[in-house]
């Protein structure tokens, strides 16, 4: 891609990016993590914010873009899309094993951990209970732990 | 039966770690990890790939699994006699499969503090190596993160002051900086 059309595509995604900052901005706050070694560059954060948005396909986008454009190294963006994919997952998704633990919330089976953290965050406990959500939670984030490599 | 050389303890290890197409929670994995627990009871690296696998296990044994993984982790723990990485895993069972927050917090709180330890003593002994192989600059680099997280260790500042010294020297640092 031309560098012009990469500049436009950044912009209109910032421009989306910023569409309902203020509801999540309790969100966001929470996933100020590290940009998986992607640090220095200007578009890092830009795509933090679409994600702790849930905008996961502009999210992407913009990652393969930076990448083709050289704004991104090849690890941050694979430690970014290995973010997206984590958030994306659902309850239901993690080993069968994992879901026969004793306080395995059922009810949240088909919520991924994105919708999940953002009800922890806004307080909703409409769908579950706040114990059930961080059942939920822990457990989707510790299954990626687990089939990881030990160091 | 001869114990294992730490060749064949290592080339077993290796042999599970890939069995199964190398996914943690397959039977054949499992069965290989469990038949090397039973010959080498005290080597950890083989228990906490065992307790991870029991966790996500592919053909679902449910509790017995988990009292399987619970016992084998708390075998790494005691003869590893408490290193970090066997509490943190211990640590992170007990939170999400025992739902048990209130115990994750000691073993954790534990497994820092020796972490810190080490932390400290590996910072401390590369900056000092740094300085004695002439690499002033990336002695400083490192000076300026040990000093964050270690302000007040007495090993970390003499350190740091032989780099800064040197720097002086070499020009890399204005004096009295």
């Amino acid at each position: 891609m031309c560098p012009k059309v990469l500049a436009v595509t950044v912009l209109m995604l910032m421009h989306l990016g910023c569409v309902g900052a203020a509801a999540q901005s309790r969100y966001e706050a929470a996933e100020q993590v590290d940009e998986g070694g992607g640090g220095g560059d200007s578009v890092s954060p830009r795509i933090l914010a679409l994600i702790a948005r849930g905008q996961f396909t502009e999210a992407q986008v913009l990652i393969h873009e930076s990448v083709k454009g050289g704004l991104m190294s090849q690890a941050a963006a694979t430690a970014l899309l290995a973010r997206i994919q984590l958030l994306n997952t659902k309850l239901g998704e993690i080993p069968a094993q994992l879901q026969k633990v004793s306080s395995f919330p059922a009810i949240l089976k088909n919520h991924t951990l994105y919708e999940i953290r953002t009800m922890l965050a806004q307080r909703d406990y409409s769908v579950a209970t706040v114990s059930q959500l961080r059942t939920a939670q822990k457990l989707i984030e510790d299954q990626q732990r687990l089939m990881e490599k030990i160091r | 039966m001869n114990p294992l050389s730490p060749e064949e303890l290592l080339a077993r290890l290796q042999a599970a770690r890939e069995a199964g197409e190398g996914k943690p929670g397959s039977p054949v994995r499992l069965r290989l990890h469990r038949e090397l627990a039973a010959a080498a009871p005290a080597f950890v690296p083989n228990l906490l790939e065992l307790g991870r696998g029991l966790q996500v296990a592919e053909d679902a044994a449910g509790t017995a699994a988990f009292t399987e993984a619970e016992a084998i982790l708390r075998q790494a723990v005691t003869v590893s006699q408490r290193s970090a990485p066997t509490l943190v895993e211990l640590a992170y069972f007990l939170n999400v499969v025992r739902d048990s927050p209130q115990e994750m917090e000691p073993l954790l709180e534990e497994a820092i503090r020796q972490s810190l330890h080490v932390l400290e003593e590996a910072w401390a002994g590369l900056i000092n190596v740094l300085v004695e192989q002439e690499k002033y600059q990336q002695a400083l680099n490192v000076s300026e993160k040990a000093l964050r997280v270690f302000p007040e260790s007495p090993r970390i500042t003499l350190a740091v002051e032989s780099a800064r010294a040197q720097a002086v020297h070499e020009g890399l640092l204005p004096p009295e900086s």
